[in-house]
């Protein structure tokens, strides 16, 4: 039997997020057991997730006092913490896959691991995943998605749902007929709250629509939130009382659960209970403001709705630091009761100018692979910095994972292109093709450098016999090496949204794990060609559409 | 409408009991707004400064209650937080939550007006239930979740304040990592001092002393300018093009002075008066989030310059109050503070002197200090041949300018601390510039009151309105208000040493007990981080330190090796010095190392989160 350890540190929504994940490791380790390591704060949570056999928490408050706290003493941190991790390992887990973000996670994955190597649990889809929390921005799957890849489970077919007993059914049961909630009833559930400002919709346009849904749809509302939102829940329901179940702050975990689950459509700041709702089977509109978009962090699951405000300042980098805060009146309550009157009468939804003058509307699709894609509700202009995620998104599939080495680059390059000329109209052509053109070469010009480094490598090998004589000749090429990796960096500067593939590289030079220099140069050369496969692949599929979009432009030009 | 004393009494007594501190700061306070009281409709006293009432002048108690339910209503306390009332006021907004089983502390930003209202209204009530708050620290130390009831009058007259307040209470949302920060001990302050003239050596003894209280002090000294500014003054040019030269002089000094703070990156620019600091620069500081504070060491009434710059600084100390204070806040100045002048001991100090030099500096009576116009007058009416007079500016025509010495030219520090200590008498008038008298209704201090008090020199010093506030007049100072008077002191000191020494020793110990620089720049930073205690936190992470290294060694070997490396140059271990230590090691990372780099990790998320 496998023992296997998540390390989930980060918060609610991500905990919840983990559901495909485990479900894919129980299917492909059957009879596994699965521990998963989460912020005590936090553990309830882990309640509601299907086929997680154990929780263990690590208790941030106590962490946090013993840092912080008056008398703190780094004796205590470090008594603390260590006998955490001495308990853990007593566990003696086979695998540990980390999904927490920034450093706490690769020490937590060496802190937990029983062999001393630090690098031992870190798989390229973790590094992956370590890399991009350091630009957050620069992430094109959804994490969902990208927790099933730190897996290797990425195409498993995931249906789980969050558990819900009898016992909690018949708990919300029991609320909504205390509110003589009937069955057939349309009940539209409402998240005003959420954990930043920059990401709460405003309270007067939840209000606004509350109204719509009460007096046109003849539902009833249902306020979900923890204590935080209490006031935003009053302020609603004193209005529209008796159409208004306020559940904000009145709920634990299991029992918000049990109650999403019974509730038609969610509209929804990003949030914890975005997941939850997702995860429930609950139709969800989710707003998205600040620096989350829907692609990375958006409502798991088909058909769910993401808005986002169309402002160039969109996703915000700084969303502490601003002051207006303007995205967040770009998404009106008009729009947004249309689209909950779409989704529950089933009625067409037609394009109009207002639905999407301030805004885009994307729908969630999973892809034949199981990959979960928010695509244009309506056909959208494909602007520079959407086509090159799309491809990038590819690229990582191809280079990180095992489970695509089944597809050829044609193959995704063709299935891209369906999705452009499906989802997407190009008004500027000429610009796409002028920029495709120069990050060619500028491609060309990186894989020239990598080319040479590669054979630097391989006489570098040839000296390593004999370290002591060659020491001279093997200073000067690990300088030359040094210089065309940062010439490397220094290119990869100009390729704009495709830097992330250079970031990677990076991170990867700077975590070489090799015990001697033999190793070493092997490893640098791998990783040299991995960034060359890398770049090849994004000529390929760039090619792929500047060629076929040249013969269509010509042959409208004909036309 | 006069304060009503069985009222006062009442109240004092019952505040007496909840809060004696507090009962002692108000019954000490002068108070000096300009307020006042009168009669609502219905016959409630209401307070009412400038053209702002603090209630309502028809019906004050239905408007407080009116002010409760509304604020029940729309900001009522069902999240369990605590309602804080933002101004005391006269208390008929507070008295209708008495009666409500509600949470709610009480937060008053002035102590004047604690005192105006406690004469006139009764707050036993009030008192008897709830301490008043008078300090922002408060909301530092405890970590309450609060929702502000502001009472507008309050807001419109102390606007930094509730602002102030108002970033507090948002930076602790009732959330545990906020107990992590606490108000700097030790702030890094640059102290900006004027190209010449007398503020010069005050910021000089404000270094000294905000060095000994234990801060980091960076000193522009603008002395350094003091050449190429004479320069271009005495430059043979058309006078618009010098002004134009000397606007150009200033502003360079001034963007040195952003340069150098958007290096240094202080918690606290003191500017001293004359400070060359333009507006703009000002305006970047603001921007750079750098809290600046102004001590004008100046006569408000002949140094007009305050109204244009009073504005744009934090926090303005001033060495008047009463009609001053008000001025300011006609300008919208409401961070303004009494700060007198002091003498620092350590220059001003007593001294042995040589013969040759008692020779040259002693006198039966002597006056160090510039030739105002009331200073000519009166002196060249004193009759005694032994005064000598120090200092520049004194006409060379009068009769006066044989006493005059060094031919009028201006004197050392050092040279003034022996003046001060071998003369029998020094003459201390305070400047007049356009009158032949003594201006006995002057409303502040001059500093050589205080150096010769602290040099144990015997002084006779014209009498001032607050003169009495800093020494006991007859027992630690001997004061004059008229030249007749002068005269006859003279008489009197002169024939009588041992008097002379008894009070002379008596002022120098008030001095040393009260009135050094080190008394006020502490009351300056007391003021300032009550006010802004936001601009002055730090993370309790910070020091975040081992406390017991043979404890720490003995129960885990493993650790011995890096903490011995890890010892910085405060001979403390901290998490820094040890994440130092573990990042550059030349082998694999150990276990034990590990843990550090996560409990450092840690330390940095939460910091992070609170931020």
């Amino acid at each position: 039997m496998k023992k296997i350890l998540i390390i989930n540190l980060a918060r609610f929504g991500d905990i919840v997020q983990t559901i495909p994940m485990i479900e894919g490791i129980n299917h492909k380790y059957p009879g596994c057991e699965i521990t998963m390591l989460v912020n005590s704060g936090f553990i309830n949570v882990c309640s509601v997730i299907p086929g997680l056999h154990r929780t263990v928490g690590l208790d941030f408050r106590n962490i946090y006092n013993l840092i912080f706290k008056e008398g703190a003493a780094i004796e205590n941190g470090y008594q603390y913490i260590k006998q955490q991790f001495i308990e853990l390992r007593k566990l003696r887990f086979d695998k540990i896959y980390n999904i927490t973000p920034h450093d706490i996670g690769i020490i937590t994955t060496y802190l937990s691991g029983k062999e001393n190597e630090f690098w031992s649990n870190i798989t390229d889809w973790s590094k992956y995943y370590i890399n991009i929390t350091k630009n957050w921005s620069t992430l094109t799957l959804n994490v969902v998605d990208l927790f099933k890849r730190i897996a290797d489970v990425s195409r498993v077919e995931c249906t789980n749902k969050i558990k819900i007993d009898d016992k909690l059914s018949f708990y919300a049961d029991k609320i909504l007929n205390s509110f003589s909630v009937s069955k057939n009833c349309f009940l539209v559930g409402l998240q005003p709250g959420a954990s930043t400002d920059d990401k709460k919709w405003p309270l007067n346009y939840f209000i606004s629509l509350a109204d719509r849904i009460i007096n046109e749809l003849n539902a009833k509302i249902i306020l979900f939130g923890g204590k935080g939102d209490m006031s935003d829940g009053t302020a609603i329901e004193e209005k529209y009382k008796a159409d208004v179940i306020n559940m904000i702050g009145k709920t634990d975990i299991m029992q918000l659960s049990a109650l999403m689950s019974k509730t038609d459509i969610l509209i929804t700041n990003d949030t914890g209970p975005m997941h939850i709702a997702s995860f429930s089977g609950t139709k969800v509109i989710s707003i998205n403001m600040g620096k989350e978009l829907c692609e990375t962090t958006g409502p798991y699951g088909e058909n769910n709705i993401s808005l986002q405000p169309k402002i160039n300042c969109y996703p915000c980098l700084k969303p502490k630091l601003c002051s207006s805060k303007t995205c967040r009146n770009k998404i009106k309550p008009k729009p947004v009761y249309e689209l909950i009157e779409y989704l529950y009468k089933n009625v067409n939804l037609s394009f109009d100018n207002y639905l999407t003058d301030e805004m885009n509307i994307y729908v969630s699709k999973f892809d034949k692979y199981g990959t979960i894609d928010f695509l244009p509700a309506f056909k959208k202009e494909l602007d520079l910095k959407t086509f090159y995620r799309k491809i990038i998104r590819k690229i990582w599939d191809f280079s990180l994972s095992d489970e695509f080495n089944d597809l050829s680059v044609h193959t995704v390059s063709e299935e891209l292109n369906n999705i452009f000329e499906k989802y997407f109209y190009i008004n500027n052509y000429a610009l796409h093709v002028s920029d495709a053109v120069m990050k060619k070469t500028q491609i060309l010009e990186i894989t020239s450098f990598l080319k040479k480094g590669i054979s630097l490598c391989a006489k570098l090998n040839n000296y390593t016999i004999d370290i002591n004589n060659n020491l001279k000749k093997i200073t000067y090429l690990s300088k030359e090496l040094e210089a065309i990796e940062q010439h490397t960096f220094k290119k990869g500067e100009g390729l704009g949204e495709l830097e992330v593939i250079i970031s990677m590289f990076k991170f990867e030079i700077e975590s070489l794990k090799g015990k001697n220099i033999t190793e070493l140069v092997d490893e640098i050369a791998l990783i040299y060609t991995r960034l060359i496969n890398r770049l090849n692949m994004t000529l390929t599929i760039i090619n792929y559409f500047v060629e076929l979009n040249t013969i269509n432009y010509s042959n409208k030009r004909i036309a | 409408m006069n304060a009503d004393k069985n009222i006062y009494l009442k109240n004092y007594n019952t505040l007496l009991k909840t809060q004696p501190d507090l009962a002692e700061r108000v019954r000490n306070l002068e108070v000096s707004v300009a307020c006042v009281i009168i009669n609502s409709k219905n016959n409630y006293p209401v307070l009412k400064e400038g053209n702002i009432s603090f209630h309502s002048t028809y019906d004050p108690v239905k408007e407080g209650i009116r002010f409760v339910e509304a604020n029940l209503k729309s900001n009522g306390s069902n999240d369990g937080s605590t309602i804080l009332f933002y101004g005391l006021g006269f208390g008929y907004h507070i008295k209708p939550i008495l009666e409500k089983k509600i949470l709610f502390e009480i937060f008053e930003p002035r102590l004047e007006i604690i005192k105006i209202a406690m004469q006139h209204v009764d707050l036993t009530e009030i008192f008897n239930r709830k301490k008043i708050i008078t300090e922002l620290n408060y909301f530092l130390k405890n970590n309450v979740r609060f929702k502000i009831w502001a009472h507008q009058p309050t807001i419109k007259n102390n606007i930094n304040t509730f602002e102030s307040l108002s970033k507090i209470i948002e930076r602790t949302p009732f959330n545990s990592h906020d107990s992590s920060m606490v108000l700097k001990d030790k702030l890094k302050i640059s102290v900006i001092s004027p190209i010449y003239g007398g503020s010069l050596p005050i910021s000089k003894y404000c270094v000294s002393a905000l060095k000994a209280i234990g801060h980091e002090v960076n000193f522009w000294d603008s002395s350094m300018f003091a050449e190429p500014f004479d320069k271009l003054l005495n430059l043979n040019i058309d006078e618009a093009n010098k002004k134009v030269l000397y606007d150009l002089f200033q502003h360079l000094i001034s963007e040195m002075v952003v340069a150098s703070c958007a290096a240094e990156k202080p918690d606290l620019l003191i500017a001293l008066a004359q400070a060359p600091l333009s507006i703009k620069a000002l305006e970047r500081l603001k921007l750079a989030n750098i809290t600046t504070a102004f001590w004008f060491v100046e006569d408000y009434k002949h140094m007009e310059y305050w109204k244009s710059y009073a504005p744009y600084y934090d926090f303005y100390f001033t060495i008047q109050k009463g009609n001053f204070f008000n001025q300011l806040k006609n300008i919208g100045v409401d961070n303004y503070y009494y700060l007198p002048m002091a003498a620092d001991p350590e220059i001003h100090c007593k001294k042995v002197l040589s013969d040759d030099e008692k020779k040259e500096y002693g006198s039966s009576i002597s006056f160090m200090g510039a030739g105002y116009y009331n200073r000519q007058q009166i002196f060249s009416r004193i009759k005694y041949h032994d005064f000598k007079i120090w200092g520049n500016s004194w006409d060379p025509e009068s009769v006066i300018w044989k006493n005059v010495q060094k031919d009028g030219n201006r004197v050392t520090t050092d040279e003034t601390v022996k003046i001060f200590n071998s003369s029998d008498i020094n003459l201390n008038l305070h400047s007049y510039a356009y009158e032949d008298a003594i201006n006995s209704e002057g409303d502040f201090v001059n500093p050589r009151t205080f150096e010769i008090a602290s040099c144990g020199a015997f002084q006779l010093v014209d009498r001032r309105t607050c003169l009495k506030d800093h020494f006991i007049d007859g027992e630690e100072m001997i004061s004059f208000e008229s030249e007749e008077e002068l005269n006859r002191l003279i008489d009197y000191y002169l024939n009588n040493p041992s008097e002379r020494e008894i009070i002379q020793d008596k002022a120098r110990l008030r001095v040393l007990k009260d009135h050094t620089y080190i008394h006020r720049m502490k009351e300056m930073l007391y003021f300032i981080k009550d006010r802004r205690p936001e601009c002055f936190l730090e993370s309790t992470s910070d020091k975040f330190t081992v406390k017991d290294k043979d404890y720490f060694v003995s129960n885990f070997p493993e650790v011995e090796g890096v903490l011995n490396k890890a010892v910085n140059e405060n001979n403390e271990i901290t998490i820094d010095s040890i994440v130092d230590v573990v990042n550059s090691r030349d082998k694999d990372l150990e276990y034990h190392e590990a843990v550090f780099l996560l409990m450092n990790e840690f330390k940095n998320l939460f910091q992070e989160r609170t931020q």
